[in-house]
């Protein structure tokens, strides 16, 4: 089973202290501090899992919550030791992560490990999916729940793509990328100003997130004899052993998360949901010839 | 007693945008709300319909795959589904998936989702033939999942155009008419001895004379619905609810508000 990327986002990785680099022991810090970093990372996700299963209570009988929970520490765990990959870009955000004072290097750091994120999370996103294209064929489950985790993961790649973007634009407007005092006030506010702007759809990602977290292991879990099958995935999910109205209560939830996020995104930037094919596409087109030369069924 | 424009076309500009015809119906009829920056209201019904419609389209498809992973699963797998994972597709069993989707487009009783298994019949036997074309075999599990992202990348597509047209016409959604107020046998009793049969309609129909009633507006129904617009006259005159095509309903708009207020 694959850790979604999307919970990985949520940690802003934000750290206090500046190392002091020109000691001679500038490299013992600096991974002294990513070490550190990263284990607060795991403990926000774990945390942040805690919260989704406690939601979702009571698990079926044959989970513990605890070695349940523990499982997906471990997930956590591998995905930041071994995606070198993930690893580079979110050690590169919690360095420069913007607050008061911001020097000009760092705050260009930040919008291309923003950029770099958004482009991984696209990829991620496209394999993850294809747990989702599993699970509609081998499933009684209404086809549309899984299409509608697929309308999430885009959601989350939009999001991704709007941060990025949106994040440049505000720091190119008010000239953070520009060598200057880093101590300025018109800086500070500033900063300040994006936090605020970022907060509402930080919140609204983080909601949609932990819906689809809830909503997934509502499937999973409860069509899975044990751990190791919730692992793997199961053969099929049927709607039968999933808790009724558990579910109908988390899947309104996610919809509503969903809808606020996509209209929300789509106020801040509308540019975003421009249709990525503008033709037909091949077999369409094929199907209209054939029709207009009469060789449908030959 | 004022006019309000509540409009239907969006059923239209986001499920039959492969018709030329329509979406330029709809994309003149948005153009002329955004030049005259007209407010429109979205009955709860009609959003409803949509989301309904969107939803119906997606499960009528995606039970068709499911359909279809049996069917290649009981031909490949000797009935058992789950062993079709290491089975494979030749173009000997093109013959088989277009039997399959024919059977599947003639049970279908929605034309939308008839429209739509045909669309993916013609795309599954399509990319059949492509992951062939390199390939004397291809994995049966890999195709079908082939099929199943497209449908599930047309529903994000759909969900996107939705929310562009509603944004485009700047759509304001109207509080939701109580089933229990809503009647109509009226409206039937009006439409259907003119040969007008469209259920969907009826409703919304109702809905809109509820709200004259409660609201004392005059609604103005705007649709692409040819058939539904011939009715108009006939509806105006009985229950003072307004159709017009999406095409003249901006100057119909502002005729009626003329009409009630001469000085404006």
């Amino acid at each position: 089973m694959e850790l979604d990327p999307s919970v990985i986002a949520l940690a802003p990785l934000e750290y206090r202290l500046e190392p002091k680099l020109d000691s001679t022991h500038a490299w013992y810090i600096r991974s002294r501090y990513k070490d550190k970093q990263f284990a607060k990372l795991r403990t926000e996700i774990s945390g942040f899992f805690s919260e989704c299963c406690s939601e979702i209570e009571p698990l079926p009988d044959r989970f513990q919550k605890k070695e349940f929970l523990e499982l997906l520490d471990e997930m956590t765990a591998w995905v930041i030791h071994n995606d070198t990959k993930l690893r580079s870009i979110l050690s590169r955000i919690g360095i420069n992560y913007p607050q008061h004072p911001l020097r000009s290097e760092k705050a260009y750091h930040f919008v291309q490990a923003l950029k770099a994120f958004s482009t991984l999370y696209g990829r991620r996103g496209s394999s993850m999916s294809k747990k989702y294209f599993m699970g509609a064929l081998k499933s009684d489950l209404p086809y549309t729940v899984f299409s509608s985790f697929v309308l999430g993961t885009y959601t989350a790649s939009y999001f991704h793509e709007y941060r990025a973007r949106a994040t440049e634009q505000h720091f190119r407007h008010h000239q953070l990328f520009v060598r200057a005092r880093s101590q300025l006030s018109s800086r500070k506010y500033a900063v300040e100003d994006y936090l605020g702007m970022m907060k509402p759809i930080i919140q609204a990602y983080r909601d949609l997130t932990k819906s689809k977290c809830k909503l997934w292991w509502l499937i999973v879990l409860w069509n899975s004899k044990d751990l190791k099958e919730f692992t793997q995935g199961p053969q099929f999910l049927s709607i039968r052993k999933v808790d009724s109205k558990s579910f109908e209560r988390v899947e309104k939830e996610y919809k509503d998360n969903l809808r606020r996020l996509r209209a929300l995104l789509y106020e801040l930037d509308p540019n975003i949901f421009v249709p990525t094919a503008g033709r037909p596409d091949r077999a369409t087109k094929t199907m209209w010839d054939d029709m207009l030369w009469l060789r449908l069924g030959s | 007693m004022s006019v309000r424009i509540y409009p239907d076309v969006n059923i239209l500009l986001t499920l039959d945008f492969q018709q030329p015809i329509l979406l330029r119906k709809c994309s003149l009829f948005a153009n002329s709300i955004q030049k005259k920056n007209l407010k429109c209201y979205q009955l709860s019904t009609v959003k409803d319909v949509r989301d309904r419609i969107i939803k119906e389209i997606n499960e009528a498809v995606g039970n068709a795959l499911r359909g279809l992973w049996n069917h290649i699963g009981m031909s490949k797998g000797g009935g058992v589904p789950f062993l079709l994972e290491e089975k494979n597709l030749t173009l000997k069993d093109e013959l088989g998936i277009r039997n399959f989707f024919h059977e599947k487009r003639t049970r279908q009783n929605r034309s939308l989702a008839k429209d739509e298994i045909q669309r993916q019949e013609v795309w599954a036997v399509e990319k059949l033939r492509d992951l062939l074309e390199s390939k004397r075999q291809v994995s049966a599990m890999e195709y079908l999942m082939e099929l199943s992202q497209r449908l599930s990348e047309q529903y994000v597509e759909t969900r996107n155009d939705m929310l562009r047209t509603n944004a485009e016409l700047n759509l304001v959604d109207e509080e939701e008419a109580s089933p229990s107020q809503i009647e109509i046998e009226a409206i039937e009793g009006c439409l259907l001895p003119l040969g007008f049969e469209d259920h969907e309609d009826f409703v919304h129909l109702a809905a809109l004379r509820r709200f004259k009633q409660d609201k004392h507006i005059t609604p103005l129904f705007v649709t692409a619905d040819r058939r539904l617009c011939e009715c108009g006259p006939e509806l105006y005159k009985e229950f003072g609810v307004a159709i017009e095509d999406a095409l003249y309903a901006v100057g119909t708009y502002s005729s009626l508000l003329k009409e009630q207020n001469p000085n404006v």
